[in-house]
């Protein structure tokens, strides 16, 4: 039997000295971590792949990611579940999807997510996601952005009780325009002289606002309570 | 992507030729991961990885072992001369020792 | 037989490539016009999600080195079409909510091929497809399972991800204090474990402790903790609870 070359015994530690982007996914589909691992050979590590969202919670915890990329209905419960859990550890949160739904959207951008992916985009776009939100990218689609823009405004002009009490500051209406003009969160960043994380978080509030704007319009619509007429809401 | 872990300074602790040697089981979780032996040290969490030596050694710890096994499994499973096994077991246990991933049983 | 040299019988390679430029010579028209002889099983992903799709055969031909792993189609109608001109060995399908019948299109399938070898991907736990001999597998399943329904005993080779099903080292926790931690990390309570394994809330308890000690642990996010970067947790262990 021939013998193995030899090298000396050697201790490689992980977590402090890759400095490539560290990856974790929590979907059902088993196929996607390993085919994406291969798709970012050299460009990021997937560092830990899981069906369930609790699981996920403990790897991101111990493995420090700085992608998180989910799916919708884990094995042990819908994403939503587990997401804010996820931000506030610190990860980026890349879903993919099924379908668009505007209001879930919306539900999830408010609670932090960064970025929302199709099941009918290739592994190459999904790998680019990944990058992209590891280096401080966002990649909500501007179609998203743009058609939730389109009815928060439709809203605003019908009001609605719950219209006044909402307003986006003008550095919220900037990032906002921003992104629906495509803009990633660190193109927008550097357009207005801010840093990163800063746009994120704007991007959060900005999600939420309309996202209460967009739910209190449900509610009016479905106890159809007469629109009230309203000045101007807000910033123009 | 992978830096080699500093050698760390000549070990002062030299081991007993005859002293069992067992790995810390509740401060690390491992598993093979096709050639290599992957430990994640739970208190620290940090993921370590060992090459193919480091693998072999790893797992006789697990069952504890003397430095003299230590250093025959480098020898009969990769003819390494002897001083020379040794002297890498020394530096590989300082290592794990460093870790705190070593007990003496 | 054709014969090349004294009495010296052709190679099957030879034989192919003959028979290959008389098709090309004789300019046969239509799907049959192939007739290559080489021996490559085939293999091919009908997946609507585009996404899912790449990613099953990006993983399939990484893994399966002796079989031929086509670019994956859509549909039902892509895969018939692809079945009419190539010779499929093997199908991996979805069986569960495809607006067509699943049934019919195994049995097309078969008319190309009499021994063609379908594995169904199921999502949903009543899957009408387990009859017409489908190979059915979870929505868990990975390509380690695909890889072994199609060529058994192959290795499977995990990068480092923590959660394939329990490794082959030796665990120390027993068949079902995994299954009991598998559980309770997925939040249930004792009462919910105990219901879901019919066992009693109070073998549930000491199940709990004997974990705890047996992995030297105080809590029970470090019992998870460590379990899952043993490898002893994962989709097996609770989709089947099964030993491991």
């Amino acid at each position: 039997m021939t013998r193995p070359t030899y090298r000396k015994p050697a201790v490689h530690a992980h977590r402090y000295r890759s400095d490539l982007p560290k990856v974790v996914t929590v979907h059902d589909n088993r196929f996607l971590a390993p085919a994406l691992l291969e798709a970012l050979q050299g460009r990021a590590e997937v560092v830990g792949d899981t069906a369930y969202g609790a699981a996920a919670l403990q790897l991101a915890q111990m493995l420090t990611p700085d992608v998180v990329v989910a799916g919708e209905l884990l094995g042990d419960g819908l994403i939503d579940h587990f997401l804010p859990h996820l931000v506030r550890a610190g990860t980026r949160v890349l879903l993919v999807v099924e379908a668009v739904h505007r209001e879930r959207a919306l539900e999830l951008l408010a609670m932090g997510l960064s970025g929302v992916c199709s099941v009918d985009d290739g592994l190459a776009d999904l790998a680019r996601a990944v990058l992209d939100a590891a280096a401080g990218g966002a990649v909500v689609p501007p179609s998203l952005v743009a058609s939730i823009v389109v009815e928060w405004r439709a809203g605003r002009r019908q009001g609605g009780p719950a219209m006044t009490r909402e307003k986006l500051t003008v550095r919220e209406m900037e990032v906002l325009n921003a992104m629906a003009d495509g803009l990633s969160t660190k193109a927008a960043a550097r357009l207005l002289g801010i840093a990163v994380k800063t746009v994120e978080s704007h991007r959060t509030r900005v999600f939420a606002k309309l996202g209460v704007r967009s739910q209190a319009q449900l509610v009016a619509a479905r106890t159809s309570r007469p629109a009230e007429p309203h000045g101007t809401i807000g910033v123009p | 992507m992978n830096h080699h872990l500093d050698q760390p300074a000549k070990a002062e602790h030299v081991s007993e030729p005859r002293q069992r040697l067992k790995l810390d089981g509740d401060r690390a979780v491992w598993r093979e991961v096709g050639e290599e032996v992957v430990v994640l040290d739970v208190e620290t969490a940090t993921y370590l990885s060992l090459n193919g030596s480091g693998g072999a050694l790893w797992k006789r710890l697990d069952a504890g072992a003397t430095l003299s096994e230590l250093v025959a499994e480098l020898v009969s499973a990769y003819g390494v001369p002897e001083a020379q096994a040794s002297k890498d077991v020394e530096d590989f246990l300082s290592a794990l020792r460093e870790r705190s991933l070593l007990l003496t049983a | 037989m054709l014969a090349n040299g004294p009495g010296r019988p052709l190679g099957l390679r030879s034989f192919a490539s003959v028979l290959r430029s008389f098709c090309l010579r004789a300019r046969a028209v239509g799907a049959v016009a192939r007739c290559s002889l080489d021996l490559t099983p085939l293999l091919v992903v009908q997946e609507r999600r585009r996404l899912y799709r790449e990613s099953m055969t990006a993983c399939l031909k990484r893994k399966l080195d002796a079989v031929d792993v086509l670019e994956g189609v859509a549909d039902a109608a892509g895969l018939l079409r692809l079945a009419e001109s190539r010779h499929l060995d093997h199908a991996v399908i979805e069986v569960d909510g495809v607006p067509w019948d699943v049934a019919r299109l195994v049995r097309s399938l078969r008319c190309h091929n009499s021994s063609v070898r379908v594995i169904g991907l199921a999502t949903s736990v009543r899957s009408s497809a387990a009859t017409e001999g489908v190979r059915m597998l979870s929505r868990f399943a990975g390509p380690d399972q695909v890889a072994d329904l199609v060529a058994p005993g192959h290795a499977s080779e995990a990068p480092f991800v923590l959660t394939s099903s329990p490794a082959g080292a030796s665990s120390p926790l027993s068949g079902q204090q995994l299954r009991v931690l598998a559980l309770l990390s997925l939040g249930m309570t004792v009462a919910d474990v105990a219901a879901r394994l019919s066992l009693s809330e109070r073998a549930v308890a000491k199940a709990k402790v004997a974990i705890f000690s047996r992995l030297g642990v105080q809590s029970q996010a470090h019992a998870v903790a460590s379990a899952l970067a043993a490898g002893w947790l994962g989709p097996a262990a609770v989709v089947t609870g099964e030993d491991p």
